[in-house]
This record gives structure tokens, sequence and C-alpha cells, in this order.
């Protein structure tokens, strides 16, 4: 644990090399350095080879870094034990691109398999799980099976199992990719509310017409290295520097409708460790 | 780290409901893990069959003394005490004709009806039973008994029971490095299927890792499995050895009342402790040592 450390992630002149078969090494990250305060919402963008899968890999300790130091939820990546790792997994939320929703299982099951093989009382999963698919609209296909369900209303099941241990810290990557374009929309929308309750956000795309829609901290990596590190919401930033962020033509989509977000009037509250929520207008099913 | 009472029922839930689901699976691991306990158990019969059947013919140890007929009590006693002063032989019992009659009764099955027809007349004779310790020459001390006056006829098994003895060690001997194999097959046949069986449902155990389950929370539901497996086949095992035994020591006992088995009774509960024992332990340690593999998330 790094002392007095304030944000919620921190790496510091972090290294990554792979070593496969062939010994051919393979530097995936190259002395990265970053900040991340508790809170904050943060796009991670760079084409593909760049380094933002292992970027997300060594956060979750699937990997292990070569060199420097990494700080996130206050868990010391370089020195953590084996036996550790549970533990700090059980505070990042993860979202992914597939999904990763067990097919055999129903939805309600699925964010509760993440509740129970992490040890949790059954009274306290009998009343998170109902509330995190409420908070994603999704009551009505607790007892469904993913392949009943559409791309977006699938995200949105991945998205309650994150959010259903109330994390620190919510990474999603390449959330959007299965999903067509106004679910993505949706899905964005939703990380938006999420974060706006306090919960740190990382977000992972290829999509830079998110970017366009809701501006935010972008971080760009190329060849295992940060390229670009601002906050996009702050108004001096022009089109023009928004424009940078992209690395092609092709990235430059049509103009996105203004109000194109879902209708679903979700109002996400952050949800207390009891499980009730504090001043909510709505009545949590 | 404290399973809630609820969550381990769960996680018992959890492996039953995998079972299930990979029916096809575990009927193959069943069907494995039956037909090597159906061997084991099998060897296992066999040898305690003869076992006991050597039992029956007589032990190294015992000679019996049969005196020709009209002796008087005085020359019974005689007789006696001639036993009873040789170095070879302790434990000298007299055996009456009549007592004879009763143990052949008793010993033999159906005896009551077979040799009821003779009344109370006992067509056996007198004898002693004699036990003997191991000498350097069995057949000449056999010949100096049949000396004595008195002594019409001597039967020691002691050569054939030597032989039988060699026998009942060697299937002994046999069982047991069977058992053995076998239960190794046994475990590596239903490692692989639980290995196949983790194969296919990777996908959850990786999330299960990646949601920050450790280790034993993984394990449980698959160590459930493999005991669970390894019970429902020792009872299948235990269902069809049932029936089979009983069967063929019927159909072996109408063919001749000289094949007498052990009964059922007596050597069932064994039976249900071995298979029950090595199905747990089957399918507990194939579990545990396939599931390493699949843990390094």
């Amino acid at each position: 644990m790094f002392p007095g450390v304030s944000a919620i992630i921190e790496f510091k002149q972090v290294g990554k090399i792979y070593e496969n078969a062939t010994t051919k090494k393979s530097e995936a990250l190259k002395d990265i350095s970053l900040k991340i305060e508790d809170g904050e919402f943060v796009y991670v963008i760079g084409p593909n080879g760049s380094g933002k899968s292992t970027l997300v890999k060594l956060l979750l300790c699937e990997e292990r870094l070569t060199s420097g130091e990494i700080s996130v939820n206050g868990y010391d990546l370089a020195h953590i034990k084996q036996s550790q790792i549970p533990h700090l997994r059980r505070t990042i939320g993860m979202v992914f691109q597939d999904f990763r929703l067990i097919d055999n299982m129903t939805i309600y099951d699925n964010v509760a398999f993440a509740l129970r093989v992490t040890g949790r009382p059954v009274r306290e999963i009998r009343k998170r799980v109902p509330y995190a698919l409420d908070l994603m609209g999704l009551n009505s296909k607790a007892r469904c099976y993913p392949s009943e369900l559409s791309g977006g209303e699938q995200q949105r099941a991945g998205l309650a199992r994150a959010l259903a241990g109330n994390p620190q810290l919510i990474i999603a990557d390449e959330p959007t990719g299965n999903i067509d374009p106004r679910a993505s929309y949706e899905i964005l929308d939703i990380f938006d509310r999420i974060n706006r309750t306090g919960t740190t956000v990382i977000l992972i795309t290829h999509q830079r017409e998110f970017i366009r829609k809701m501006p935010r901290r972008v971080v760009m990596l190329e060849e295992g290295r940060i390229v670009f590190d601002e906050d996009l919401s702050i108004p001096d930033y022009s089109e023009s520097t928004i424009a940078q962020t992209s690395d092609s033509p092709a990235d430059e989509q049509e103009p996105f409708a203004e109000n194109s977000i879902g209708n679903d009037e979700i109002e996400i509250e952050k949800m207390q460790d009891d499980g009730f929520v504090v001043g909510s207008d709505e009545d949590p099913v | 780290m404290l399973l809630g009472k609820g969550n381990f029922l769960g996680l018992i839930k959890d492996g039953l409901r995998n079972i299930w689901l990979n029916s096809l699976m575990s009927l193959a691991s069943v069907g494995v893990l039956t037909a090597c306990l159906l061997l084991v158990g099998s060897a296992f019969l066999v040898y305690f069959n003869i076992e006991s059947g050597l039992e029956q013919v007589g032990s190294l140890g015992e000679i019996k003394i049969f005196l020709n007929d009209g002796l008087s009590e005085t020359e019974h006693t005689t007789i006696e005490n001639t036993l009873k002063g040789l170095p070879e032989i302790y434990d000298v019992q007299f055996i009456s004709k009549d007592q004879g009659m009763e143990d052949l009764i008793n010993n033999t099955p159906d005896g009551d009806i077979l040799f009821g027809m003779f009344g109370n007349d006992s067509f056996l004779p007198d004898s002693f039973l004699v036990k003997v310790k191991k000498s350097e020459d069995y057949n000449a001390m056999v010949e100096r008994l049949s000396q004595i006056i008195g002594v019409d006829e001597i039967a020691a098994n002691g050569a054939i029971a030597n032989t039988l003895t060699r026998i009942s060690r060697s299937v002994a001997l046999f069982g047991s490095i069977t058992v053995g194999v076998l239960l190794v097959i046994s475990i590596f046949i239903l490692s692989n299927a639980v290995k196949l069986a983790m194969f296919s449902r990777r996908k959850e155990i990786g999330i299960m890792k990646l949601v920050g389950a450790t280790n034993s929370f993984v394990r449980i539901p698959f160590f459930v499995e493999g005991v669970i497996l390894g019970f429902i086949s020792a009872i299948f095992a235990f269902a069809i050895v049932w029936v089979g035994y009983v069967n063929i020591t019927g159909y072996l006992a109408d063919l001749s009342f000289l094949f007498v088995m052990v009964d059922w009774k007596v050597i069932a509960p064994i039976i249900a402790l071995l298979f029950g024992g090595m199905g747990f332990f089957a399918g507990a340690f194939s579990s545990l040592i396939s599931i390493k593999k699949y843990l390094k998330v």
C-alpha cells in the first residue's frame, strides 16, 4: 500500500514485457505513468496493439508488471500476494465486450453468481441482485436466459453484475463492441450516471463519437506509450483538439443526434452498503 | 474465511446442478468408475470366499483322530493320555459319536434333512480333535499317531492345507495388486472425465476468478461433483454385486451342497464400506488434482 495516496489508480513508470514461446520479447507497455483520482471518468483509447488490453490485465492482476509500480484501490500490484488478488478483484467491477454471461444461468443467477462466489451472505444477495437489475431496467428479464436478450440488454446484465458488489471502480473493456449504435449510446449514458454517483469509471473504447458526445478525460495509447492525456470536458478544448484523438478518417462518423440516448428514465443512486438507498425519490422495487 | 451456511449449501447445489447439466459426461464417469468397482469387488469376493473355504477344509494346525468302534472308557482315557504326552500335540479334545453327528448336521446346509433319516444313530465314530504345533516331519508324526492302539484313521489335511494356504496368499497378493492398479486406473479415468467437465466450464471458472472468487470457492462445487459421482458409482456397483452374488450363490448351491459360499449378509457391509470408501476417494482425489490447471487465472 502506498502511504498517503489519494488517487484510486496510480501507475509509476510501468513497463510490461511479454515473453512468448519463441523467446521473442514484445514490449506491450513502456514507461506508463498515470494517475486517476477517485470519481473520475476516463476514456482509454488507441489502435489495436497499443497496449489497452495489457493495461486492463495489469489492473486485474491477470498479468504481472515487469517494471514500475501500480497502486489500485490501495493494493500495491508489484508486491501483491496471490491470495490477495481475489480481494483486489472484488473492489473492481469489470464489464466485457463479449458480456461474459453464463449461458445456462438466468440473468438473476448470473448477477447473483458473482456475489455468491465472493462469499456474500444469502440475505445480502437477495437484496442486492433485484436492486442491481432494477437499476439496469432488467426486472422483467430476471428469469430469462442470456440468449433471449438483445446485445444491449445482455450488456446491461453484465453491468448489473459489475455493480451488484458496489465496487469503487468500474472498468469497461470495449463494452459496446458487440452492440448496435443506438443501444451503445444507452450504455454510455448508464456509465455516465454511474459515474455521477461517485464511482470511478474507466472506459476503453474505439468509438470516438462517445468522446464527442460526452467529453471527459482521454488517455490515448500508441505502441505501448501514453501519447495524449487531457481532460476534454473542460470547455477550453475545441473541436480540433478532439479531432486529435482520432487516428483515422474512418473514425469521423456521422454526427450523432443530440437526444439519441435511450428513453429509460433510470435514476441511479449509489447503493449503500446496507442495501438501502439514501435520498432517492424512486421506490427501489 | 467464514462460509455462511446458506452459501455452503449454495455451493453444494452448484455441484449437483453441474452434474445434471453435464449429464452425459457424468454418466460416462459413473459408468467407468462402476466398472472398476465391480472388478475390484469381484476380485475381493473371490478372495474372501477362497479364504473362508480354506477354513472349512481345515488348517495345518488340526488333526482328527478317528477311533475304532467299541472301545471302553479306560481305553479312551489311555489314548487321551498318550496324546497329551506327545510334545507336538496340544489341546486334546474328545468328540463322541453323537457330538460328531451334531457338528456334522450343524455345519452342513440342510444337514438336518440330509442326515435326519438316520434317526438317533450316529454312523460316525468317536474321535479326538487335536491341535498340532509346527513339526519338522509332518508325515512321520501322522504315521506315529496312527500306530497308537485303538486308532482307526487319521484325518490330517496338513499337506493339502499347506498348498491351499499358499494359494490363498497368492490370491491375497494378486487381489491387493489388482485393487491397487484398478484404483489408480479409476482415479486416472475419473480425473480425465473431471478435466473434460472443467474444460467445458472454463468460461464459468474464468468469470469466477475475474469477479474475485478465491480458489476454494472454485474448487468446492467440483469437489462435491466428484464425490457425488463416486458415491453414485458405489451404489450402482453395490446393487449389481448384490444381485449377482445372491444369484450365483443360489445357482451353485443348487448344483451341489459342497459349494457353500459366504452368506451375503456377512459380506455385504464389507463390500458397502469398500465401495463407498473407494468411490469417495476416487471422486474427491480426481477432482482435486484436475482443477489445479484451471485455477491459474
